[in-house]
């Protein structure tokens, strides 16, 4: 027998608060809808956190650069929260303004002609996942063009829609699909050349 | 030398088929193409290189970033507007590292030369010199309480199940690369095969396996699976282990473009039974639930809305409340959450041709009745505790109270020495919230374990099992590490099952399953 999915919903909605109990900072002077707000956010943050981190950390190839960004979009996400409708599925929104992030960030760390220090390569500070797999899936990611990289991230690993992919990387939907296509083409020509390396 | 494939016959470019896998196509132009495939060797090869860049990706193992860190940070950042960034934080901790490490070894060095001086010893460096850590691989690795062990990963699924009749094959299945793809195992969980197509092309799933017969499939194929609002598709039937796969035919006046949630499919006998919510069709009005059954592998037939079990007349069955003791089949009465009321049950020896009415004494107003692994027992909670039935949930006998107070709707299950298992959600001081169990013939209940924590806290799904042929009791656990995955095994070996969850859903099919069986020896 399972519970069903609107009812597991209902138990992790009610539940998810008290797995992360920590509440948002506030003062004497807070009002009830402050602290309703603010407890919204929370179970907000906890229902996308992994996901845009992770995201994050795909597309920077850096888990200190992932972490930033991920902290940078919640906080914006934070600034816009009263005008979300969270009850409606606001994932693709957080991922533009991931993508945005992380579009920006790439581009300063292109203009800067700087790659990550070595001790912050990816996986390197959790040597669970240091091993070699992960390695050529992530110098692959890193050597498609950032929007390829965004685009086929967000559609094969994150189940974005064309027209919230076209959203998140201010592409039209044509283009969209064309990058997702070359995403895929020069993945899978990088990677099998690496993996027959 | 891979050979070349003739040319494709319709000149199907790699975009053609990249804009297929993704289903940014024309409903019609999806269709046609999906006919064409499986002839085309050409679009074959194509698309067969496009789903080893999904299974890469999906297979990426991610790192550890511990997202209490981040949500304190933005905590602080609301608060004072102080922005300190993760990479400063790395890059001052980093020197502060350094700094600490030249002062230790100065001081190491100072004292080595005054032994050097002391004893007449002289101690040589050599540049260049590292120390090599042992690295311990993921996913096999201890669970932060630490009795937990992630036993084995499959990397793309959300949902598996294992055979009754033989418990070592399993299926799991999940979406990978624009369709509904099936691995098999036959080593308990060891190793699975490369995910196979299963040809439907919806977003997300379950699998449940006949307890008799290990070739027989039904796949529950939801629609969704971006904007996900928990809704199934189709349910899709196969005879021979998901190599070729039948779709169910919904009940007569439903809309096809309404989705169906079905709860879990249950064989009893030679039948399978479907409970379906009737509203989820669209063109129902009613919260009643519809009863389909196939006999002997027949097409199904579907209950009316009204008086879906016949001579009962309570209106409502607990959906997911279709479960068998032995040959028998049971449903559990008086709605979704059945919470107001003892909720009585209904049982049929006969396919559903007649059922049997009748009302628990003892157990509590949300009770939910579970089967116990021996075939012969229900099992259910009272007001201050549990109890056992051994006719058929008619008569109930109270088992020890339990450890602290129920939740709403308590879980329990049992292996078939006898042993039960109730997951207490929480306890008074001195109580912990895990899994206590009672073994034969004891009479308090012995803590066992704590619910499993995947490592720094990650948000998942936690949904349970007890491998009832587990001696010492073997507990798995679907997980998902990236952004909780729904993922719900089938008992393996008819016992129920316990299921809860510690963090938020991410939606109906969530981004990057990975899914891990989870272990404990206790």
């Amino acid at each position: 027998m399972e519970l069903l999915r609107s009812q597991r919903l209902w138990y992790a909605l009610a539940l998810s608060v008290d797995a992360h109990s920590a509440p948002l900072p506030h003062g004497s002077g807070t009002t009830r809808k402050d602290q309703a707000l603010r407890d919204a956010f929370e179970a907000y943050f906890w229902r996308y956190e992994r996901r845009i981190t992770t995201y994050l950390w795909r597309m920077t190839g850096n888990d200190q650069s992932a972490m930033d960004l991920s902290q940078e979009t919640f906080l914006r996400a934070w600034k816009h929260f009263a005008e979300l409708n969270t009850a409606a599925e606001t994932g693709p929104w957080l991922f533009k303004v991931a993508t945005n992030l992380a579009l920006t960030y790439l581009q300063r760390q292109k203009t800067l002609e700087t790659l990550p220090a070595d001790d912050t390569l990816p996986g390197s500070s959790d040597p669970g996942t240091r091993y070699m797999r992960s390695e050529q899936v992530t110098q692959t990611l890193r050597s498609l063009p950032p929007k390829q990289r965004s685009a086929l991230v967000l559609h094969v690993v994150y189940g974005l829609s064309l027209g919230e992919i076209a959203a998140a990387l201010n592409l039209t939907p044509g283009a969209v699909k064309t990058t997702l296509w070359r995403a895929r083409e020069n993945f899978r020509v990088t990677y099998e050349g690496k993996d027959n390396a | 030398m891979t050979p070349v494939p003739p040319p494709c016959a319709l000149g199907l470019s790699g975009e053609v088929l990249s804009n297929w896998q993704a289903r940014f196509l024309p409903a019609p132009e999806q269709r046609q193409i999906a006919a064409h495939i499986s002839d085309c060797a050409a679009c074959q090869q194509i698309l067969s290189g496009y789903d080893r860049v999904g299974t890469a990706l999906h297979q990426q193992p991610l790192p550890t970033l511990p997202p209490e860190r981040i949500w304190r940070s933005v905590q602080r950042v609301i608060a004072t507007g102080d922005i300190m960034r993760f990479s400063a934080r790395a890059k001052i901790i980093s020197a502060a590292s350094v700094v600490a490490m030249i002062g230790i070894v100065t001081i190491f060095a100072v004292v080595l030369s005054d032994f050097g001086k002391k004893h007449g010893v002289t101690i040589r460096t050599t540049p260049g010199a590292t120390a090599t850590i042992p690295l311990a691989l993921s996913p096999t690795h201890s669970i932060e309480s630490s009795p937990w062990i992630a036993d084995h990963s499959i990397p793309f699924a959300t949902h598996f199940a294992f055979s009754a009749s033989e418990p070592a094959t399993g299926f799991a299945c999940g979406f990978l690369n624009g369709m509904i793809r099936l691995s098999v195992t036959h080593d308990s969980g060891a190793s699975w095969s490369q995910p196979t197509a299963t040809g439907i092309v919806s977003g997300g799933c379950e699998v449940y396996v006949n307890p008799t017969d290990s070739h027989e499939l039904v796949l529950t194929a939801l629609r969704c699976w971006t904007n996900c609002d928990l809704v199934y598709e189709a349910t899709y039937r196969s005879f021979d282990s998901g190599a070729t796969w039948i779709k169910l035919t919904p009940p007569a006046g439903s809309d096809p473009a309404n989705n169906v949630p079905l709860g879990s499919p249950t064989w009893a006998g030679n039948a399978l039974f479907l409970l379906v919510n009737a509203a989820s069709y669209g063109n129902f009005a009613s919260q009643a639930h519809l009863l389909a059954v196939s006999v002997n592998r027949g097409a199904l037939v579907w209950s009316g809305q009204q008086g879906m079990l016949t001579g009962i007349s309570d209106p409502q069955v607990h959906l997911q409340q279709g479960f068998t003791l032995g040959t028998t089949y049971y449903v559990q009465l008086g709605g979704m959450f059945c919470l107001q009321s003892v909720c009585p049950l209904a049982a049929t020896k006969n396919n559903g041709a007649t059922w049997t009415r009748f009302t628990p004494t003892t157990i509590a107003p949300n009770s939910l009745v579970f089967p116990a692994a021996d075939g012969k027992t229900l099992l259910g909670s009272t007001a201050t505790g549990y109890a056992q039935s051994v006719d058929g949930g008619v008569t109930w006998t109270p088992l020890p109270d339990s450890p602290g107070p129920l939740s709403d709707n308590p879980q329990m299950s049992s292996t078939p020495d006898g042993t039960i298992y109730i997951e207490q959600i929480s306890g008074p001081s001195g109580v912990p919230a895990g899994i206590y169990k009672l073994s034969p013939g004891q009479h308090i209940w012995t803590y066992v374990a704590t619910e499993p924590v995947f490592p720094n806290s990650t948000p998942h799904q936690q949904f349970r099992t007890w491998d009832a042929n587990g001696h010492p009791l073997k507990i798995w656990e679907l997980m998902s590490q990236d952004g909780g995955s729904i993922a719900t095994p089938t008992p393996p070996v008819g016992s129920s099952q316990i299921t809860w969850f510690n963090a938020p859903l991410c939606g109906q099919v969530c981004p990057g399953p990975q899914s891990f069986l989870v272990s404990h020896s206790g």
